[in-house]
């Protein structure tokens, strides 16, 4: 029996067993570990609404940034400047990228290609110019600090332990909302608008209405992970929404192979650790990320997920081979 | 006195849109031809820019200086074009994404080698003059830029018009391969338009970094004006980048003047006005 039959075999308790000890990591995890943990879950939140968009819709977006910045600075605004706290701000965070991303959409959705990435790079740029310079409400270059995470009912989220559980609660749910759309009808629809648009247009489909939902999707799920940035960093500064952060996203997902959104987790994992262990080791993080990115640009566009079905006796053969036993 | 402020507010947008018009024509030259966006360009400026900087202190002379910025760049580029993005040729997203990756390593290469405190380049002395002109005085360097800018449109326009090279790089726009048919050696010509880009944005780095400053992130603050200038413009249209330059520094001086806290913002206004109109921009094609 291959591994691979094992694995399909015991698909469900593998991740029944991975999903239980992602929950029993605050019991364990020195709180280092956690931390990282926390960055990673958040993150690849963030990645993925990259992954869901490119690799469903073929929309390479440099604005996804901008909605996870937003969504943060919404928070961080309401909380600090107007003293609206937690269940109110994360609405109005989830709002704000919401809002952006439906605006941005009804330019950008329009183009593709090329054009897209450089419509997207130039919005996601101007949030940035307006997070830099309007220093009366977004404090500038130094962004906003003092952003408490919530307590409810005697726990407060400001400890790493309370705060993992809930942000594992909602990137859980987010992987399985995006891996049940992939599979549905409306992710078929959308594989369908990337690979021969013309040919949508003519079976009836609305094509520019599919990608702006998913455009819009994408930009909410983005905000979902600023949200749990902010609220964990207890910061805000531009540098957060920065082309920067918009190429590490990029690279994260591209690196984990943009049609898997376990690809992203992995990407996403991988970069930040490979940020912690850098970070101590050299000044030169920037140009260790540029030259990753251009590596696998050169030589494994398909990224790890990608690549590794390659070396996988592919499931074709395995089909294959059921068939000839039956 | 608000005719004097006009005056003022046009000159200072005239000069600026010099620099973005080089800067976007560059762009442009190779989006044309070679189909690359390149993603790289700003970081072009600002690495230009730089050695414009360095060669002005060794030798003391401006203009040297210029073409020094834009000489480097443009070897740069033939390296990059040769080695790089040949290995990517056709899938157009990989060659952005990949001038996406070289744009990171130029800026934080650059801020090694020339740190991360704002320099300004000094202005040759003997421009350095101020000229009265309609009751004001503004300073003779400023004028000077636009005459560069003068130049190298109306350079560009003759070199494309006009020229036996010009007609070649236009054949092979419309089409690579009756081109190619007809003897023109369209992969040569790609090097060579593609060091012009280059040598266009290192000149353009000499002439933004002497009246504003060098420091890191003017690289990207520069390619997403260029990049709105371009896109308002329509891709690939020369006229379209000349009236897109004025458009936008025009909007960046007044906002520069009244709401200082929103100049780049401003600049989505008519950009996003233009695109809900025409989705490619004002003289845009879809291809």
């Amino acid at each position: 029996m291959s591994i691979y039959r094992l694995y399909c075999k015991y698909k469900l308790i593998l991740e029944a067993g991975i999903v239980l000890s992602l929950f029993s990591f605050p019991w364990w995890m020195p709180a280092f570990y956690l931390t990282l943990a926390i960055r990673v879950l958040f993150f690849s939140i963030l990645v993925m609404s990259f992954t869901f968009l490119a690799g469903q819709a073929g929309m390479i977006s440099l604005s996804q940034a901008a909605f996870f910045g937003v969504s943060a600075y919404a928070v961080a605004i309401t909380t600090v400047r107007f003293g609206i706290h937690f269940p109110l701000s994360v609405l109005i965070g989830i709002l704000a990228a919401m809002g952006l991303a439906s605006f941005f959409g009804l330019f950008a959705v329009r183009v593709k290609g090329v054009y897209f990435l450089m419509i997207t790079l130039a919005f996601g740029q101007i949030i940035w110019g307006l997070a830099d310079q309007w220093v009366s409400l977004t404090g500038g270059y130094n962004g906003i600090s003092g952003i408490s995470s919530p307590r409810i009912g005697g726990i407060s989220f400001a400890n790493p332990r309370f705060f993992y559980f809930p942000l594992l609660c909602v990137f859980l749910a987010c992987l399985i909302f995006l891996a049940l759309i992939k599979r549905s009808p409306f992710g078929l629809a959308l594989r369908g608008v990337r690979d021969n648009p013309s040919r949508m247009v003519m079976l009836g489909y609305p094509v520019f209405l599919i990608k702006y939902v998913a455009f819009v999707l994408s930009g909410v799920i983005a905000g979902i992970s600023g949200i749990f940035f902010v609220y964990f960093t207890g910061v805000i500064n531009p540098h957060a929404l920065g082309l920067s952060q918009a190429v590490w996203v990029m690279l994260a997902s591209i690196l984990g192979g943009v049609e898997s959104l376990v690809g992203a987790i992995i990407g996403t994992l991988i970069l930040s650790a490979m940020e912690v262990l850098l970070g101590q080791i050299i000044e030169r993080y920037m140009l260790v990320i540029g030259v990753a990115f251009m590596l696998t640009i050169l030589f494994a566009s398909k990224g790890i997920m990608g690549s590794l079905q390659k070396f996988i006796p592919l499931r074709n053969l395995i089909n294959a081979i059921n068939k000839a036993h039956k | 006195m608000t005719e004097k402020i006009v005056l003022l507010l046009v000159l200072n947008s005239l000069t600026y849109a010099a620099v973005l018009f080089v800067m976007a024509s560059g762009l442009t030259l190779a989006f044309n031809l070679m189909r690359v966006v390149n993603l790289a360009h700003g970081a072009f400026y600002l690495v230009g820019g730089y050695v414009g900087l360095s060669v002005l202190i060794i030798t003391g002379n401006w203009g040297i200086a210029l073409i020094a910025g834009g000489l480097t760049m443009a070897g740069v580029s033939i390296v990059i074009e040769r080695f790089l993005l040949s290995q990517v040729r056709g899938n157009f997203l990989a060659q952005a994404l990949l001038t996406l990756s070289l744009a990171i390593i130029l800026a934080d290469v650059s801020l090694a080698v020339w740190g991360g405190d704002p320099i300004s380049i000094p202005s040759p002395t003997f421009l350095n003059s101020p000229i009265y002109f309609f009751g004001i005085i503004y300073p003779g360097f400023r004028l000077f830029i636009l005459l560069i800018g003068i130049i190298i449109g109306v350079g560009l326009w003759f070199l494309l018009k006009k020229t036996k090279l010009g007609m070649a790089i236009r054949a092979s726009v419309d089409n690579r391969e009756i081109a190619s048919a007809t003897g023109v050696n369209v992969d040569r010509l790609s090097v060579m338009v593609f060091a012009l880009s280059a040598f266009l944005g290192g000149v353009a780095g000499v002439i933004g970094g002497s009246f504003l400053a060098l420091a890191p992130g003017e690289d990207f603050k520069i390619l997403t004006l260029t990049l709105v200038v371009v896109i308002m413009g329509g891709m690939g249209s020369f006229g379209g980048t000349i009236i897109g330059a004025l458009i936008i520094s025009l909007i960046l001086s007044i906002g520069r003047l009244y709401v200082p806290q929103f100049s780049i913002f401003l600049t989505f206004v008519p950009m996003v006005l233009v695109l809900s109109i025409w989705p490619h921009g004002l003289f845009g094609r879809e291809k």
